[in-house]
């Protein structure tokens, strides 16, 4: 049975849909990572599911109990849903400190001080918060107050955990760092946890289901893999990787395959567009590090030749920018290149084809 | 489920109670004015008798038109002006901004029928500088008794309250905007024009339609300074027609409370619109971050002087003929000030057991009824914060309705409701009536002051205690409340102040123990004790000032 | 004098009469000395006083200064041992206060007592005042007493003041006549310099000269003739006292001669005339509302208030005490004397109702504005 299952959840706000529709399950142990422009409806959906939205259709059920059904007239309110939550600006209390912003879930549940007290401490321990507790939150910094944030919301042990850009207000060292550890935390701690995010990046690395939401609806599901690998729609391509997209004319189509006319070139690669489209205009999609800088060809299928444009050193690996006629295209290679022009290959198995 | 659905219903109540007790003496008023006698008259009928009676009258349109020219006279004054000294006090280098800001809103906390005469004594036509002028100078320029005159003293005293509104947005304004247009070669005064003062454009046009709303009810001034013309806004005009039939006709004070009402509907919801966009404006959120000031160079010392005389014309003067006034035993031509000096006036009003009293009350109902008033407020507030509903919409039209009646009629409608509702009749003759009457006439500008104090709270510190398990009346009072602190111990010093100033509300609830200075100096006024309204006065302006030093030794902030 | 206390109602007591009659000899000797009481009251009396003291205290509205009425106020208190609750209003809100609480059921003053004589005969005629024969009416003056249920207090005559250091000797007006003849002569020199209660916007204003046309048909002259001078009207006596004393204007008509008296002794340069043609006299009018709590203390008040004690203080307050018996210069005596047959007391009675009738007041209003426009 799913911890956390929201089904057909429809938002308005102000006269906008926001949410059309949208359906989940998570278990635990598991994260979800709820993906997407600004305005996919991605932190209403979270916010939803805490009970700090109002939706008027759909059901969210929390751990085999329904919070909120839309046609049942059942509302629980966000106290009662039992959720561990942990704000973007992580909301610490600015009034209370450190031990009491942690604690204040305890109290509300009426926990004897004593338990309180070694609750609180055992938890900010695990955190490596252990001295900070008599401290206010102003007194912290980004990646402690983040803590006490998480801390907080997982104190009086809750199986569901939302989480709304926990990363976001880090600097880049510190996500990556912070990543881990609360990929190892869920882990840990078996919680579900269900977390809001712009940065697909972040997305693939600590999530074991993607939702990629666009317009309020769910564009695509899946693992991370399933997400990056095959994509079923443009949007989701463009949206979890860095691409070349390369504009041209589809020129044939079978067997799951399609063929893409760009200027002068013909590129093979797997189809992604449910309709027979020949003759239509369609875009040849491919990751940076799906292309390859060849030395020379072999007048093989999906060979091209470009100028090299510029070149830009990465750190753990060199990026190329090529260009040629009707085309740009960027690729990854793991060392410098002469300038002037260079062959590339774009293997068909790894050209999507829209 | 439960505390979600019990959380609602206690907003309501909250919402309701509070429209009970506005609505109550609004209601009354209006249902009078369909009468042709007193409500409680057994002989009274329903007509529209005294609506004809009103509108035939040439004088009620002659004071309409008055009334309209003096609140778009006062608010083309107090706008331009209050800008101005928001944007010297909070975006420029200025010198002696610390001395200047708490002295810029005293102009709020004098009473204006005290200030009116303060004028009439300084520069009257026989006023002590009217007549050294005359002396060395020739014939004054002025007449204090024209309209022109009522107007810009109006406008003058009016300007700290979009001082207020304006110097908070300024205050939130990111500075990089004013140093982009320094970079690109704007002059201060450009930047200013250019940049600062359209930036606050909402908070501005919101304060002018406050002042234009102020401006119909203005009656301290016309009733002084439009006495010996006949000039007559209508305020004082309603306080004509008290006269007029002879005996007091309350269907027609009425009628014209009901036009009052009339104008100020529309501008509430012309106010609900822009403070739609004016809240963004004022709304500080995230840290606020210490800009550079606007150098103004050679103009620091004349923006300097622009304010002081501006402070010198509207407090100075007036209080200068107050106090002059309270310690002499007449004034005027051929009478030499010095050999009239005297501190009888002082010593004859402590001798008065009710001046005594007077004052005390007037303290016990600032201090701890300010405290209960902003309590009230804090849970009306409370009550509509984070809240989608219509009845939110509804307490935002009913909490301004209050001020739409002119004091002395508020003060009456809310004797009748004490003297009409029998558990509250008991109460009418206690402090606890007059205490009611200031918090509603009060309302708006006490749940104003709340209001923004709650807007500084970011909503995910609330929700973050929500879904942590505490429920919406825990969540106010374990992190609302506690973050507002601050904001409320201001508005409460705010309330004392303004509760101290109040003076003809309470006049119908005065007798035996309920006497405050405000409704006293009405009253002896009335009675023609020159001597002892002035001293009374001279005291309350004190008390004023001694609460305004309080509240910045504990360095509370006057504005939001 | 028996049957005052049958009209006053008192049916409860008028059973206990006969027993405390004989009780009354003995307790009488304890609380109040027989011979305390005043000559002239009904043997009975000393019930009334004992009633009254059992109320324990009297709630009085008046429109006088509670500081001018702490004298009496101190010595009623002393005298009887019954606390007085003073509430001090304007004559609008005395008004105000008594027909709502009159209505409202829940009690109102025991003595309401005002300087607006026409609003007090309306509140009597319609009721609200409780019909009380006092022992004091054989003192009184016929006039100042209004069907057993409303009395004069005071005889107060209605004066010009005027600013010596702005008046010449030669111009000082003694008489209406004077003044008619001085605004219309010199309307230039006096331009905005002669001040008045506004008759659209003040009672008592209205009332005053309402009554001057009573008193001399001419007084349309003089109205016009002010209106000629630009005059300007006020609703408060202490601001035109207080203008004419700093010299912003020079001479205000029909000032109350208490008012008139205070600021005398305050600014040297003031002066009061009793206009020798005809002088008004105002009187503030004292009645015990049908719905007082205490009616008993209310009358105990009321007699005290005509009585010779009351009145000697009411004089020494400068009031002007009304009875004939009162010796001293603020009094009834020495007015007369000095006015002669030319004192025209404005009567406590039904006649000041019409100038509460709406058409003749407006129609007043119209002619008023009508002599006052240049």
């Amino acid at each position: 049975m799913a911890d956390l299952a929201v089904d057909d959840l429809r938002i308005r706000l102000g006269g906008n849909e926001i949410l059309k529709g949208v359906s989940l399950t998570l278990r635990r142990g598991e994260v979800a990572a709820l993906l997407g422009p600004s305005g996919s409806g991605k932190t209403t959906l979270l916010r939803a599911v805490a009970g700090l939205e109002q939706p008027y259709a759909g059901t969210i059920t929390v751990g085999g109990t329904k919070v909120f059904d839309g046609a049942a007239g059942i509302n629980q309110p966000t106290e009662a849903r039992g959720l561990g939550f942990v704000f973007q600006s992580y909301a610490l209390w600015p009034h209370r400190t450190v031990s009491e912003n942690v604690a204040y879930s305890l109290k509300l549940r009426g926990v004897a001080a004593d338990v309180q007290r070694d609750t609180v401490q055992k938890s900010l321990d695990s955190l490596g918060l252990g001295k900070l507790g008599h401290r206010f939150p102003h007194e912290l910094s980004g990646g402690q107050q983040q803590r006490v944030a998480i801390a907080r919301a997982l104190v009086y042990g809750p199986t569901v955990v939302l989480l709304d850009e926990p990363l976001s207000n880090l600097d880049a060292k510190l996500r990556e760092e912070a990543r881990a550890f609360l990929k190892e935390l869920i882990e840990r701690e078996n919680l579900a946890a269900l977390m809001v995010t712009h940065d697909q990046a972040e997305a693939l690395a600590i999530a074991n289901r993607i939702l990629l939401l666009n317009g309020g609806v769910v564009e695509q599901a899946g693992t991370p893999q399933e997400m990056y690998n095959a994509p079923e729609t443009l949007f989701v391509a463009e949206f979890m990787g860095s691409n070349n997209h390369i504009e041209g004319q589809i020129v044939g189509m079978g067997d799951g395959r399609a063929s893409i006319r760009i200027g002068d070139h013909l590129l093979d690669g797997q189809a992604r567009c449910a309709h027979d489209r020949v003759g239509q205009a369609g875009s040849a999609v491919i990751r940076l590090e799906g292309v390859h800088v060849i030395d020379g060809s072999n007048g093989g299928q999906n060979h091209v030749k470009l100028d090299l444009v510029t070149s830009m050193f990465l750190g753990h690996t060199w990026e190329h920018l090529f260009r040629g006629p009707g085309m740009t295209i960027r690729a990854h290679h793991d060392g410098p290149l002469s300038s002037g022009a260079h062959w590339l290959h774009l293997p068909s198995d790894r050209v999507w084809i829209f | 489920m439960s505390s979600a659905v019990a959380g609602t219903s206690i907003r309501r109540i909250v919402i309701a109670v509070t429209a009970l007790f506005v609505l109550a003496p609004i209601l009354l008023i209006t249902y009078q004015s369909f009468l042709t006698a007193p409500f409680f008259d057994p002989k009274a009928q329903l007509s529209f008798w005294a609506y004809e009676f009103v509108f035939k009258e040439p004088d009620f349109w002659r004071a309409l038109g008055t009334t309209a020219m003096l609140a778009v006279g006062m608010t083309a004054i107090a706008v331009p002006l209050g800008a101005l000294l928001a944007f010297l006090m909070t975006r420029t280098d200025m010198p002696g901004r610390n001395i200047l800001e708490p002295l810029l809103l005293v102009p709020i906390f004098l009473s204006p029928l005290v200030l009116a005469f303060g004028y009439v004594v300084t520069i009257g036509p026989v006023g002590f500088i009217t007549v050294w002028w005359k002396q060395y100078l020739g014939n004054p320029v002025w007449d204090i008794y024209s309209f022109s005159s009522l107007v810009v003293i109006a406008g003058l005293t009016h300007a700290p309250h979009v001082y207020l509104y304006a110097s908070s947005a300024l205050r939130s304004l990111p500075g990089d905007l004013e140093e982009a247009a320094r970079v690109t070669g704007a002059k201060p005064a450009r930047v200013a024009m250019d940049v600062s003062l359209p930036m606050i454009t909402p908070a501005l046009l919101f304060s002018g339609v406050l002042i234009f709303f102020l401006g119909f009810e203005v009656f301290g001034l016309p009733l002084i300074l439009g006495d010996p013309q006949g000039l007559l806004v209508l305020s004082t005009y309603l306080y004509k027609l008290t006269n007029k039939l002879g005996v007091p006709s309350y269907q027609l004070m009425a009628v014209v409370v009901m036009v009052i009402i009339a104008v100020a509907l529309p501008l509430v919801f012309v106010q609900r619109l822009l403070l739609r966009t004016a809240q963004r404006f004022i709304a500080v959120r995230g840290k606020a971050v210490r800009t550079n000031l606007v150098a103004l160079r050679a103009w620091r010392w004349p923006a300097f002087l622009l304010i002081a005389a501006w402070f010198f014309g509207t407090v100075m003067l007036p209080m200068m003929g107050l106090v002059l006034r309270s310690f002499v035993s007449s004034w005027g031509l051929g009478i030499n000030l010095l050999d009239v000096l005297t501190l009888d006036n002082y010593v004859e009003l402590f001798d008065d057991s009710e001046v005594v009293s007077a004052i005390i009350n007037t303290l016990a109902i600032a201090t701890i009824g300010g405290a209960l008033s902003i309590g009230c407020y804090t849970m009306i507030a409370l009550a509509q914060h984070r809240w989608t509903s219509a009845w939110v919409r509804f307490a935002d039209y009913i909490v301004m309705l209050p001020r739409a009646m002119p004091g002395i009629v508020a003060g009456l409608a809310i004797f009748w409701v004490f003297l009409f509702t029998k558990p509250l009749a008991p109460l009418r003759t206690t402090l606890f009536a007059v205490w009611v009457a200031y918090t509603l006439v009060w309302l708006a500008y006490g749940l104003r002051l709340v209001q923004s104090a709650l807007l500084q709270v970011a909503p995910e510190l609330e929700e973050a205690a929500r879904v942590t398990g505490a429920g919406i009346g825990r969540a106010m009072r374990d992190v609302t409340i506690p973050l507002i602190k601050h904001g409320m111990l201001a508005a409460w010093l705010l309330i004392l102040l303004i509760f101290v100033r109040e003076y003809s509300t309470a006049v119908y609830l005065l007798g035996p123990g309920t006497e405050v200075i405000g409704s006293l100096v009405v009253s002896r006024w009335g009675g023609g004790a020159v001597d002892i309204v002035t001293c009374l006065s001279c005291i309350n302006v004190a008390l004023i000032s001694l609460g305004l030093l309080v509240a910045l030794r504990l360095g509370v902030k006057l504005h939001g | 004098m028996v049957s005052a206390f049958s009209i006053s109602g008192g049916f409860q007591r008028a059973a206990l009469v006969t027993i405390a009659g004989l009780m009354a000899l003995g307790a009488q000797v304890k609380s109040l000395p027989a011979q305390s009481l005043p000559a002239g009251y009904p043997a009975d009396y000393q019930t009334l006083v004992d009633a009254a003291k059992k109320e324990g205290s009297v709630t009085v509205y008046a429109t006088t200064d509670a500081k001018v009425a702490a004298p009496l106020i101190k010595d009623f208190e002393a005298l009887y041992g019954i606390k007085i609750e003073y509430n001090d209003l304007n004559s609008t809100e005395l008004y105000n206060r008594l027909i709502a609480e009159s209505a409202a059921g829940t009690g109102t003053a025991d003595i309401s007592w005002s300087s607006a004589p026409d609003l007090q005969v309306k509140l009597a005629a319609d009721g609200l005042a409780l019909a009380y024969a006092s022992p004091e009416i054989p003192a009184l003056p016929k006039w100042a007493v209004m069907e057993n249920m409303a009395y004069g207090t005071t005889y107060e005559p209605m004066a010009i003041i005027y600013n010596k250091s702005q008046v010449p000797a030669e111009d000082v007006p003694q008489s209406h006549k004077d003044l008619t003849k001085l605004l219309s002569t010199k309307a230039a020199a006096y331009k905005g310099k002669i001040t008045a209660y506004d008759p659209e916007r003040s009672g008592v204003g209205f009332l005053m000269m309402n009554r001057d046309l009573k008193a001399d048909p001419a007084s349309w002259d003089l109205f016009k003739a002010m209106g000629g001078a630009d005059i300007k009207v006020y609703t408060s006596a202490g601001a035109m006292i207080e203008k004419v004393g700093s010299g912003e204007h020079s001479i205000a008509y029909n000032i109350f001669a208490s008012y008139g008296l205070l600021s005398i002794k305050k600014n040297p340069n003031l002066v009061m005339v009793w206009p020798k043609d005809y002088t008004l006299i105002a009187t503030r009018v004292a009645f015990i509302p049908t719905k007082a709590k205490h009616t008993a203390a209310g009358k105990l008040f009321l007699d005290y208030l005509l009585s010779k004690r009351g009145q000697a203080i009411i004089a020494k307050g400068e009031l002007f005490s009304i009875r004939g018996d009162v010796e001293g210069k603020d009094t009834a005596k020495a007015v007369d004397d000095q006015l002669g047959d030319r004192a025209r007391p404005i009567p406590v009675s039904r006649e000041l109702l019409e100038t509460l009738e709406q058409t003749k007041r407006l129609e007043f209003l119209n002619q008023w504005q009508a002599a006052i426009k240049k």
